[in-house]
């Protein structure tokens, strides 16, 4: 703080301490998953140091191993098929919530993020009592309706978002120059819309593809990616869980860099 | 508005459409949301056994939900833990949401980017990286036994509150640094400026204006983290070991292991009356505290 | 004379590569109602958050009553600030945003509600208290700003733009406020502001800034009579601006519009300069015939005319040239029609010499 009593002549000396604090912080948040991929690499299979030499044998393991690929499968199936219902079902949703005014709105629209704000456990639990209830078989399908009813709130609020700043003049305008309603759609809102949401797909892609709170619930004999992971990292030391975990995040990494390159990531919100 | 003057056209063009946008969404919602979450709320007052219900009513469930210590002591560890992850996690989050709002402008995107790397960086890998992290043979031990630091792995790391504080805070502070981030945003920088104007230094002019406006933010956030960390029920397995189990893994067991689904029932909407209600504590008490603007 | 009160002294601002004050001196005697007038971009507004403390200098020094102010945050300066839009804290009452300044100086809660419900009553805002600001009119929120600032009793109020926002009818009555709320007040104020009109009608003295330099500081009268250069005749007022050559010095004749034209005198031109011409719209005078007495007559024909009330606006083709004249409407006056062909005359000494 400044003295209050001595009038200030001179310049003041700041310390970035925000900075220094912000650096540590995206160390805090980069570190544990710099050493998984650090010892991905490890040839020696204890994940500890020293570090012995450098060796691709675990991607090697891993990428001739039937139960990866078959799993890498399932989560590539669930994640797209979650992100065409959400992408379908969301879209829909947030051009009612966001162009219309009905008289539940308010109430439909906290329905909508409800499933946001409860816990992983909470949501798969149910939905597993719910399946069990109907006689219903555990499956991928299963799954997807889990990864549907969990990604949903964060389409939604992407997309309503989006929706919200978009311009209704230029509907107006467009209407002025003699184009119908279907043409508005087509020539006005979808171009300017399309890269919010293709944005909010792809978040909901990786959402999908890394879930595991609500699929060790719901899933059925099939495995998918995470919970290959997850029964990996119970059995003791098996070092190639850290490539599938590295391949895991590469995956995350590739779509965001894809994001990055379709949409202006300070525009998404949450 | 411009608009009550046109209100016939207007409401009479967009009333219908409403309905047919929403129907596939609710109905999904409804069939998979609303009616299992509602099956599972029976299901606390029927009695089970090896993984089926009977269609008879019981208050048993709760009753043992309520009388059992074991669970009290999980819901207890469970509530002191998310409090904790959520306070830290709210209190790590918001200095680094400032710093990327007001003091940067060049390169923000970057770090935006690095903080959405880390939330869609994977869940299970996350908590998985701190075990190997802080484990018997893990990085920390080997690496300050490699220097010759010390001479016996430090057990304390491993299987401690520490250690799964630490994680949990790990996993949700880039979910708390977004909706932080977003109601910083939302300030205009002259709000601020006009309380430094009007007499504020720093300090005051954050708590008198800055704080406030994102207040919503921040409850947002910590209310995210809270409720999840609460009920997690992978990070006691993986970091936290067998001191004082929470009660996201006492419920998966019910389902799981023990096959008793009322019981586990009854302990989900137990432990989620609690969260709502210290959620609902949390805010009644910051707009009391006029933390919180009521605009 | 009254004593300097606010002074910059060869103040300089870089950000980065640009330079938005270039070494200005400006001194602001105390009590002075000063507008600092200049386009977008000028370094106006620059130089005013640099006042309130909210940018430092890169080189220079500002006093305020004396005292070196230049790195004083801007919580310890005697000086509030108006902003452009307003920044009413939305959490906040219309009372609390005004008992803001006063509740953070821990001022005993009576005298805030005093000192308050006074400042709302002189700026007609009795009774608004309790609103919230998102309530609030454009008028409203803007007094609501200004009543914020005023009940802090600054030694120098701020204003930044204040009136921009408002509707043209709003602001001409805000303007008139701010006028009367100054002569009440006596203190010092310093406005910033692109508008020509606002800042001759608010203030009594006007510093035009061009380029993060003064580039004329006077009285209105003084600036619209005498525009030390084309820029500052272009900004103040509708101007008529052409280009001629000095054909003598002493009396001036210059060439210009094909013909040969007297006018002011002006110190210091060569023979074959080249300079510019101001012929302010009220000096030319419209005729029907070719009339007696001016030194200055020109043949012209209206293109336009637009009526505007105690006068018309004719524009008036010379040439290659396009001319504004007003020509008052009274009884007895004619007025003409597009496409009549007129005169136009004016005498020597409105005609203003401007080296460019």
């Amino acid at each position: 703080m400044v003295n209050t009593n001595t009038v200030q002549l001179r310049r003041p000396i700041r310390i970035p301490w925000l900075y220094i604090y912000s650096v540590l912080v995206i160390i805090y948040l980069f570190f544990p998953i710099g050493i998984i991929v650090l010892f991905s690499f490890n040839s020696s299979p204890a994940v500890s140091f020293p570090i012995r030499g450098f060796s691709l044998r675990w991607y090697m393991e891993v990428l001739e191993s039937p139960v990866f690929l078959a799993a890498l499968k399932n989560s590539l199936v669930v994640a797209v098929f979650t992100t065409f219902f959400c992408l379908s079902l969301g879209t829909l949703a947030a051009l009612a919530l966001t162009r219309y005014r009905f008289r539940f709105r308010p109430f439909v629209q906290s329905l909508f993020l409800m499933p946001l704000s409860l816990p992983g456990l909470f949501l798969g639990i149910s939905l597993l009592t719910y399946f069990i209830s109907l006689n219903l078989r555990l499956s991928l399908g299963t799954v997807v309706v889990g990864h549907v009813i969990y990604t949903l709130p964060y389409f939604v609020l992407v997309a309503t978002a989006r929706l919200e700043r978009f311009d209704r003049v230029l509907e107006e305008a467009a209407q002025d120059l003699g184009c119908t309603p279907w043409q508005t759609f087509w020539k006005v809102n979808f171009p300017i819309i399309a890269p919010s949401m293709i944005g909010a797909a792809l978040i909901v892609f990786a959402l999908s593809f890394d879930e595991f709170l609500i699929t060790f619930f719901v899933i059925g004999p099939e495995s998918t990616l995470p919970m290959l992971v997850w029964s990996m990292m119970r059995k003791s030391i098996d070092p190639s869980v850290n490539a599938i975990s590295v391949v895991l995040m590469l995956a995350s990494l590739l779509l965001i860099l894809f994001l990055s390159k379709v949409v202006d990531i300070s525009e998404i919100e949450f | 508005m411009s608009d009550a003057s046109i209100p016939t056209l207007r409401t009479r063009l967009t009333r219908r459409p409403a309905g047919w946008l929403l129907f596939p969404s609710l109905t999904v919602l409804i069939l998979f949301f609303i009616l299992p979450t509602a099956i599972f709320f029976i299901y606390s007052f029927l009695t089970s056994r090896y993984y089926r219900v009977a269609w008879v009513f019981t208050l048993e469930n709760y009753y043992r939900a309520f009388t059992t210590p074991v669970y009290w002591d999980a819901i207890f560890n469970s509530l002191l833990i998310g409090l904790l992850a959520a306070v830290i996690t709210t209190l790590v989050s918001y200095p680094f949401a400032y710093f990327l709002t007001f003091r940067i402008t060049r390169g923000r995107n970057i770090v935006l980017f690095l903080v959405v790397i880390s939330l869609l960086g994977s869940y299970l890998v996350r908590v998985y990286a701190w075990k190997t992290i802080l484990g018997r043979e893990g990085v920390i031990n080997s690496f300050l036994l490699m220097l010759g630091i010390i001479k016996e792995p430090l057990l304390f790391l491993l299987f401690s509150r520490l250690a799964v504080i630490l994680t949990l805070v790990h996993v949700f502070l880039p979910f708390t640094m977004l909706p932080i981030l977003s109601s910083l945003q939302n300030i205009p920088s002259e709000l601020i400026e006009a309380a430094r104007d009007l007499g504020c230094n720093p300090l005051q002019g954050f708590l008198r204006v800055t704080l406030p406006l994102s207040a919503t933010g921040v409850l947002a956030g910590f209310a995210y983290t809270f409720i999840l960390s609460a009920a997690d029920y992978i990070t006691p397995q993986l970091v936290g070991g067998t001191s004082g189990g929470m009660i996201g893994l006492s419920i998966t067991n019910q389902f799981v292991k023990v096959g008793n689904l009322g019981l586990g029932s009854a302990l989900s909407f137990f432990l989620l009356f609690l969260l709502v209600f210290i959620v609902y504590s949390v805010r009644w008490s910051a707009r009391r505290a006029h933390l919180v603007s009521n605009a | 004379m009254s004593p300097v009160h606010v002074f910059a002294d060869r103040v300089t601002k870089k950000f980065g590569e640009v330079v938005a004050v270039s070494s200005l001196s400006l001194s602001v005697e105390q009590g002075q109602f000063l507008t600092i007038l200049g386009p977008s971009g000028c370094g106006k507004t620059t130089l005013l958050r640099m006042m309130a403390g909210f940018e430092e200098p890169t080189s220079g020094r500002i006093y305020l009553g004396g005292q070196d102010i230049t790195f004083v945050p801007p919580h310890k300066r005697p000086a509030n600030l108006v902003f452009q839009r307003y920044a009413l804290f939305p959490h906040l009452t219309v009372f609390e945003n005004v008992a803001f300044g006063l509740r953070v100086k821990k001022i005993a809660e009576k005298e805030v509600q005093r000192r308050v419900e006074r400042i709302l009553a002189l700026v007609q805002l009795e009774g608004f208290g309790k609103r919230q600001v998102n309530q609030l009119s454009g008028g409203q929120a803007q007094r609501v700003a200004l009543a914020r600032a005023l009940v802090n009793e600054p030694q120098v109020l701020l204003l930044d733009e204040p009136l921009g926002a408002l509707d043209l009818k709003i602001r001409q009555q805000m303007e008139v406020e701010l006028k009367l709320l100054h002569a009440e007040l006596g203190m010092t104020f310093i406005y910033v502001t692109h508008d020509q009109e606002e800042a001759m009608t608010v203030s009594n003295r006007i510093v035009v800034m061009r380029a993060g330099q003064i580039v004329q500081d006077g009285t209105p009268e003084e600036i619209y009579a005498n525009p030390a250069s084309t820029f500052v005749a272009d900004f103040i007022g509708h101007s008529n601006l052409l280009q001629a050559t000095v054909l003598q010095t002493a009396p001036s004749h210059l060439s210009f519009l094909g013909g040969s034209y007297s006018a002011r005198h002006h110190p210091g031109l060569r023979e074959g300069q080249a300079v510019n011409i101001l012929l302010r719209p009220e000096v030319l005078r419209v005729f029907g015939d070719a009339p007696e007495g001016f030194e200055n007559v020109l043949k012209g024909r209206i293109v336009d005319a637009t009526f505007k009330g105690p006068y018309v606006d004719y524009l008036v083709e010379v040439g290659e040239a396009r001319l504004t004249a007003h020509h008052s409407v009274r009884e007895g006056v004619s007025t003409f029609n597009r496409g009549d062909a007129i005169f136009l005359a004016w005498s020597q000494d409105d005609a203003l010499i401007l080296s460019s």
